[in-house]
């Protein structure tokens, strides 16, 4: 049995991290449903949540694996596999921020139609995954930094999610030095987002990476139907923020060198962007 | 959203900056002109640096606890909202947004074993509070009460443990309290002793095995002492504790 989702359903999605985002928030005023960060938090002071990449970090710092460790890794775990990368396009809290960075720059309508039009000239589909090497690259950067230094690096200084809920959270009992430092972090964040769109999320974020390798094996996919109506208009690849190599994949459905007509793509957040602008809604995004 | 939209939650970002930043130097200003601050803490003959901070519990050896400390303040929001503020989040650069026990005069840890249990990562190991080792409690002889003359027995009803942990030496001299190595060094002694300030103060192990000779044998020194000696000792001792608990009247006040 598979279950197409809706493409209402997408509309929603910032209602749900606004839930979550409140959730979190009720600890401020002494509610502890969820205390403490995305990055590892506990729920009513029972059930502990750790974000995967951070587990791989404490794992090579402190080099033991404990059964602590694994405990409060395996929720985490059971629910990406069913719902793969889209921890980064439904929870993420930097994923609105810069959305709207990126509305800033009121250019996007007309680039839409100019890149569309050249790469239709062309006969080519728009620039998609390439580079995919660098992830990788960073990502074991920070791992070799964790061994060598013994101390989880990215999940206490250097993450998105750590600092944007040190300032959110615990801003009550914050120190001066620290709120300085998380606010100069995130506002490099924005700036790096506003001149480099989606660098972040495509090369950099390690947690991202780590739960987009959830998407080979995860429940949730992009599936293509009824590909001989596509018109060729690149509206789904240009829209898709995470540069997933739509075009080709329907290319080659198109042309039968592909038999199979689902889409497991690392970069894929299942923000339901393509899904939504595709005019004869060929891409799907299905649960099995 | 339009950019002048943005514009506005751009400032309202510096704002909040700017009245932190203010904040912060109100709180600077204001700390210079109180004259407790000035006073020496207990024992600082022995510990003239800022000493290393004092763990959660839980947390038995300090490289173990760095490499698995993600800073994500399950422990310090727990502490919080279970009314006992024991926690907070540390600031120095190098361990920044690790959890320290920092305020023991005013927020000691009740040992009420919560934030052991929420620890995602396991920075904070579950173990029983009678396996706690958080730190080791020392008493000033030079200000405490019970050594200068006087009965008082604060620290050892504070404390959790009581008799097991609390030696007395009962002499003319008063009711002489130590506290032996089973301390678990939760600071309960440390906020209820009636001195100005607390004449207790709770040491990272690290630091006690430094200076573990020097006291040992300030305790010794102490108990050996002949009674005119002492008596110069206690005499001059008591002034220093008057004048410490004057000062912090005067600032209560």
């Amino acid at each position: 049995m598979s279950v197409n989702f809706n493409e209402k359903i997408f509309k929603y999605r910032r209602v749900l991290l606004v839930l979550i985002s409140l959730l979190f928030l009720l600890q401020v005023f002494g509610v502890s449903i969820i205390t403490g960060y995305l990055v590892g938090s506990a729920f009513l002071h029972t059930l502990n949540f750790l974000d995967p990449f951070s587990f791989v970090e404490v794992l090579l710092a402190s080099r033991e694996l404990t059964s602590v460790l694994l405990i409060s890794l395996i929720p985490v775990i059971l629910i990406y596999i069913i719902f793969g990368r889209s921890f980064c396009g439904w929870l993420c809290p930097l994923d609105w921020v810069f959305e709207m960075i990126a509305s800033l720059k009121r250019v996007k309508k007309k680039r839409e139609s100019k890149v569309i039009k050249y790469a239709l000239t062309n006969g080519g589909s728009l620039r998609n995954e390439k580079y995919s090497y660098i992830p990788l690259g960073v990502v074991s950067l920070i791992l070799i930094l964790d061994y060598l230094f013994k101390v989880p690096i990215f999940s206490r200084y250097i993450s998105h999610l750590t600092n944007v809920f040190r300032l959110a959270v615990s801003n009550s009992y914050l120190s001066f030095n620290i709120f300085v430092f998380s606010f100069l972090v995130l506002f490099t964040l924005f700036l790096i987002e506003f001149f480099f769109p989606r660098l972040w999320c495509r090369y950099i974020c390690p947690v991202g990476i780590v739960y987009g390798t959830f998407n080979r094996i995860s429940l949730i996919k992009l599936k293509f139907e009824r590909v001989d109506q596509c018109t060729f208009c690149h509206l789904c690849a240009e829209r898709c923020y995470m540069k997933v190599d739509l075009m080709s994949k329907i290319e080659r459905l198109k042309a039968g060198e592909d038999e199979r007509s689902t889409l497991r793509s690392i970069s894929c957040i299942y923000c339901g962007e393509c899904v939504r602008s595709c005019p004869h809604s060929i891409i799907k995004v299905s649960l099995k | 959203m339009k950019r002048r939209s943005f514009i506005k939650i751009l400032s309202l970002f510096f704002a909040s900056l700017l009245i932190s930043a203010v904040d912060y130097a109100v709180y600077l200003f204001g700390r210079k002109g109180r004259e407790a601050e000035n006073l020496p803490p207990p024992l600082f003959r022995f510990f003239k640096d800022k000493i290393s901070d004092i763990r959660p519990p839980g947390a038995f050896n300090e490289r173990e606890f760095i490499a698995k400390c993600i800073g994500c303040s399950v422990c310090v929001s727990t502490c919080k909202n279970l009314g006992y503020n024991a926690l907070s989040l540390k600031s120095g650069l190098s361990d920044l947004g690790t959890p320290v026990v920092d305020d023991m005069r005013n927020y000691p840890c009740t040992l009420c074993m919560e934030c052991v249990k929420v620890c995602p990562t396991g920075a904070l190991n579950r173990v029983q509070k009678e396996k706690v080792k958080m730190g080791i409690a020392l008493i000033d002889f030079e200000l405490c009460l019970g050594w200068n003359g006087d009965v008082c027995l604060s620290c050892s009803k504070a404390c959790p443990f009581g008799a097991s942990i609390f030696e007395f030496y009962n002499s003319d001299w008063g009711n002489q309290p130590f506290i032996n190595e089973n301390c678990k060094g939760c600071g309960l002694c440390v906020k209820y002793c009636p001195v100005g300030g607390s004449a207790i103060r709770v040491v990272n192990l690290d630091e006690y095995e430094k200076v573990k000779d020097k006291y040992l044998s300030e305790f010794k020194l102490l108990l050996d002492l002949e009674h005119a000696h002492r008596y110069e000792v206690v005499y001059s001792n008591i002034a220093k504790i008057m004048e410490r608990g004057r000062v912090y009247e005067r600032e209560f006040q």
